[in-house]
């Protein structure tokens, strides 16, 4: 019997805003386990990793952090070689800043979907997976008078970012897969209603996730759909 | 195997990679005098995994679908072939469908997506007649399950088009994992797409297939190859069709489904005997390529053993050379003034001086008898510290 080898990518976006502070070491645990849990879901169906990369995309609020403190991104750590490193990154997150809600989230979406993600395999998957427990800023806010060290790449509107998402410029419209753990507020519900393979498990960060539903979110990244 | 009805020879198999947990439906095969109907339906596992309770036990709403979608099949009265997708088939699976939906009570829950579906599956089915002249097949589809024509003259023929985003052709979707444009289910609009074809009456095989079947091979020739070959060495159309299981079941990651219809009955042997010179072509243009591959897996296993070799033979030249190449970096101190050397008349006197102070030996091998052993030339045998 025989299987086919597939290389993934993942990237996954954490608010560390001071809100987060009491789910975030949760958020970190599934952070660290996403990997290995998809790993072995894909293993069941005689689906095989040869290239098992991670990311990480960190963010708060450019309307109300320091630009640093805003957006913080990590390089590919490939697994399980550069485990430790990616242990070490996760476990420097810490929940803080951030104001009220909402955050610059969309941006630091917009980050993930530009990373520098692998080619060359047939047989592929780009996976982003956000866990947040807020809204998300327009990206229209303060067109014109963005803060010191927002993104000059920012994508200008929602629009544009359903682009970068819909669009073959970073994105692989057969690899890409996004799941998105945060409540029914702007812009998930959008992303959800409208994006193609898309999910939103609807709760603060992915709180009282069942089973049943992260199973089902592990199956439409490893299975065909 | 279902057994041969009256009219034409039907032939089924049906495979599960877990036992109790495939998500390809059991085929549906019948046929009267002159006409029958071969359908397979697989469940989209990554659409539909999201399991719900039936009876004592819970399965995927992906197995819950491909089944119902057989049953509606099973059960409908197949009249003539009709021009275009036959007259209620949509509307009799919608309904079918949400009707199942609703009896279920899958409610919304808390995910919300538009890659998973409620009971989602595919459906590739195979509706024909045939008369003295030619036979008439009514390709129906929703999904990448497949309807082929296999004749002699023109061997093996996709009839169905794989509704996949990609839009690629058959050897592209070999190595690409392209999402699904259309499936049946009860969650959103789908079409079943149609196409009628005509071959002249002779032996011919009719077959519809889900991907387990077909989608691990090297190449679209190579499932061709696969019918021919088990074809050649079968017996009978029932030995035919266990080896066709048989050499399925030897590539496939997945779960299988095949029915396939063999309209007007020919005799075993005047119908092996129709395909033999395609056979003989068939194998020769694959075995061309298999060589070829071969040779490929072969040096590639070549290249990474000899990889292998060479790291290994680097590592242990570094673990022995490093032994004197790095002594002053063990044995001295950064920063630290060098260790006075001694005058060389000293060393060609023959007086042989005492010398109090503390000496230490480089490490060197045995056999070089002094001599360096990569580069030949004399090397210190003894320093002060």
């Amino acid at each position: 019997m025989q299987g086919f080898t597939y290389s993934v990518d993942l990237v996954l976006v954490v608010d560390a805003t001071g809100s987060m502070s009491g789910i975030i070491e949760r958020v970190k645990a599934s952070a660290l386990s996403f990997q290995s849990d998809l790993q072995a879901m894909m293993k069941e169906k005689n689906k095989f990793i040869d290239q098992l990369r991670v990311r990480l995309v960190v963010y708060r609020d450019f309307y109300a952090d320091a630009p640093e403190d805003s957006l913080r991104t990590s390089p590919f750590y490939t697994l399980p070689d550069e485990t430790e490193a990616f242990a070490a990154f996760v476990g420097e997150i810490k929940a803080n800043g951030g104001g009220d809600e909402p955050e610059t989230a969309l941006e630091a979406l917009a980050s993930a979907m530009r990373s520098p993600w692998a080619s060359g395999a047939a047989r592929r998957r780009q996976v982003i997976v956000v866990w947040t427990d807020a809204s998300a800023h327009p990206l229209e806010k303060d067109s014109g008078r963005k803060p010191s060290g927002y993104p000059e790449d920012a994508p200008a509107s929602f629009d544009a970012l359903t682009d970068l998402w819909e669009g073959q410029e970073c994105m692989d419209q057969y690899a890409k897969r996004m799941v998105v753990f945060a409540p029914d507020a702007y812009a998930w519900t959008d992303i959800a209603n409208h994006w193609e393979n898309t999910a939103h498990y609807v709760s603060k960060a992915g709180a009282g996730l069942a089973d049943r539903d992260y199973k089902s979110i592990l199956d439409g990244i490893s299975e065909s759909i | 195997m279902t057994p041969t009805e009256p009219g034409d020879v039907l032939l089924a198999f049906w495979t599960e990679k877990r036992e109790g947990r495939g998500e390809d439906a059991q085929p549906v095969a019948a046929a009267g005098p002159n006409g029958g109907v071969i359908a397979v339906c697989d469940g989209m596992g990554g659409a539909g995994s999201a399991r719900v309770q039936v009876g004592d036990g819970e399965v995927s709403q992906a197995r819950l679908a491909a089944r119902l979608a057989a049953q509606i099949i099973a059960a409908r009265s197949w009249g003539p072939i009709e021009d275009g997708t036959p007259e209620g088939l949509g509307d009799q699976l919608r309904s079918g469908f949400q009707q199942r939906a609703a009896e279920l009570d899958l409610g919304s829950g808390r995910l919300r997506s538009r890659m998973l579906r409620t009971l989602p599956t595919t459906l590739a089915l195979g509706h024909y007649e045939h008369d003295e002249d030619r036979v008439r097949l009514q390709a129906l589809w929703a999904g990448d399950s497949r309807v082929y024509v296999l004749a002699p003259a023109t061997g093996l023929q996709q009839v169905t088009e794989d509704d996949l985003r990609s839009r690629g052709d058959a050897m592209a979707n070999l190595s690409e994992d392209s999402p699904l444009s259309n499936m049946v289910s009860a969650s959103a609009a789908f079409t079943v797409n149609s196409r009628w074809v005509e071959v002249p009456a002779g032996p011919c095989v009719l077959l519809a297939a889900t991907d387990g079947c077909f989608g691990y091979v090297r190449t679209p020739l190579h499932f061709e190859s696969l019918l021919l070959r088990a074809m050649a060495e079968a017996k009978s159309y029932e030995e035919w069709c266990e080896a066709v299981k048989s050499a399925v079941l030897d590539i496939t990651g997945d779960d299988a489904s095949m029915a396939i219809a063999v309209p007007g009955s020919p005799p075993w042997e005047e119908f092996r005997a129709a395909f033999g010179t395609r056979a003989r072509e068939v194998a020769e243009r694959v075995g061309l390529y298999d060589r070829e591959y071969e040779e490929l897996l072969a040096a590639r296993a070549h290249l990474s053993a000899q990889e292998g070799r060479v790291g290994q033979i680097r590592m242990d030249l570094w673990d022995e050379y490093k032994e004197t190449y790095e002594f002053w970096i063990r044995e001295t101190e950064a920063g630290s003034p060098p260790a006075p050397v001694k005058p060389a008349a000293a060393v060609e006197s023959t007086e042989i001086p005492v010398d109090e102070s503390p000496t230490r030996m480089l490490p060197v091998s045995p056999a070089a008898a002094g001599m360096c052993e990569h580069c030949g030339r004399p090397v210190a045998k003894a320093v002060e510290a």
